[in-house]
């Protein structure tokens, strides 16, 4: 970018900052100057608002599906005394994924690690498909995941409440896989 | 008027703590009525100054900026207000828009345009006559060009206050005169 023109950015910026700093009166007495309608203004941007946070909402929901089959990969992988690239020797899978899908979960997990930690882990067949987001889920078992990651702790040996845990939520996937 | 350009990568980030989703959340829960007439005032200036042939509406390019700023591709940080922020995201997003446009009707080079190689001649004509237009709209008001240009430079109000030797009132007075300008030379 030339000086000119970067110092003709920074002047428009400038203006724009100005605005953004008007007094509210001030605001509403130069729409009415120019004939704008003030009314109409906010709705738009309301409603341009509403529209951006409900379609973050849908996507809120796999992530917490993903936090919850986060949390089952970690406990049942530590259920079995297995470090990260332990499990993804056994399983076949990439360990960058698997440690992927136990921290972060924004992380898309490819559909054939999915089935082969469905049968590492001996779990009934969807189990893991149902938490990937790729089919859509009763809102309950959203909602269970969530509970489940937000329950478990990062210690290395499961406690006896954590074994509990991880039965109770398999047991609930199990539900939802005979659907 | 070119309101807009490219953004500069020359500028710094501002320090600060980057928002979580639940606070962007929040940001935008707390925006008021008057805050939507300005990010609305802002989005139509970009959309009809920046974007030429397929205008984009006003609402779809605040719309884009607060989903981008909610999935985390464009990061709040919360040193600058959420406002800014949103002003900075349309900003980036109005330019994009608008050089998917300029390829598509892009002439061959010519020799003119080899004079500046990160610019096309399209952007060096309206940058000079942005700067010709900016001039033109504050004529004769000196005092409301020093303040914008120490404003540009990143000056606060107390700071351009000082420099310029004026009181609160007379530089209220002065940035009242600037928006109106702005708006009805651009809105």
């Amino acid at each position: 970018m030339s000086s000119e023109s970067k110092n003709l950015f920074k002047l428009n910026r400038a203006m724009r900052d100005l605005l953004l700093e008007a007094p509210d009166a001030e605001i509403d007495e130069l729409l009415e100057e120019l004939g704008e309608d003030s009314a109409s203004l906010v709705k738009v941007g309301k409603e341009a608002a509403e529209r951006a946070l409900s379609y973050s909402g849908e996507s809120c929901e796999v992530v917490d599906l993903h936090r919850g089959l986060g949390t089952l990969i970690q406990l049942l992988r530590r259920e079995k005394r297995l470090t990260i690239d332990q499990l993804s020797k056994e399983a076949l899978v990439n360990p960058v994924e698997i440690k992927n899908i136990e921290i972060n979960p924004e992380f898309d997990p490819s559909p054939r690690t999915i089935y082969q930690l469905e049968q590492f882990f001996k779990l009934r067949p969807r189990s893991l498909v149902i938490l990937s987001g790729v089919v859509e889920v009763h809102g309950d078992v959203r909602k269970e995941a969530v509970r489940f990651a937000a329950s478990s702790k990062s210690i290395t040996e499961l406690s006896r409440k954590e074994h509990k845990l991880l039965n109770g939520f398999i047991k609930i996937l199990r539900e939802h896989t005979d659907e | 008027m070119r309101m807009n350009m490219d953004l500069d990568e020359h500028e710094k980030e501002p320090e600060g703590r980057i928002a979580s989703q639940d606070e962007v959340r929040q940001g935008i829960t707390n925006l008021n009525d008057h805050d939507y007439k300005k990010l609305m005032i802002i989005a139509r200036l970009f959309a009809k100054e920046r974007i030429r042939g397929n205008v984009e509406e006003p609402g779809d390019l605040l719309h884009n900026a607060i989903i981008k700023t909610l999935d985390g591709t464009r990061k709040w940080n919360m040193s600058v207000s959420f406002l800014k922020h949103l002003d900075r995201v349309m900003e980036s997003d109005s330019g994009h828009v608008a050089e998917k446009q300029q390829r598509s009707r892009q002439a061959p080079q010519s020799e003119l345009e080899r004079e500046d190689h990160t610019m096309s001649l399209d952007d060096q004509l309206a940058v000079r006559e942005g700067a010709k237009q900016l001039l033109e709209l504050f004529d004769g008001d000196k005092s409301a060009l020093e303040v914008l240009q120490l404003k540009s430079e990143g000056c606060s109000a107390a700071e351009i206050r000082d420099r310029l030797g004026i009181d609160k009132r007379e530089y209220e007075t002065i940035t009242k005169r600037i928006r109106r300008a702005v708006l009805k030379a651009f809105y």
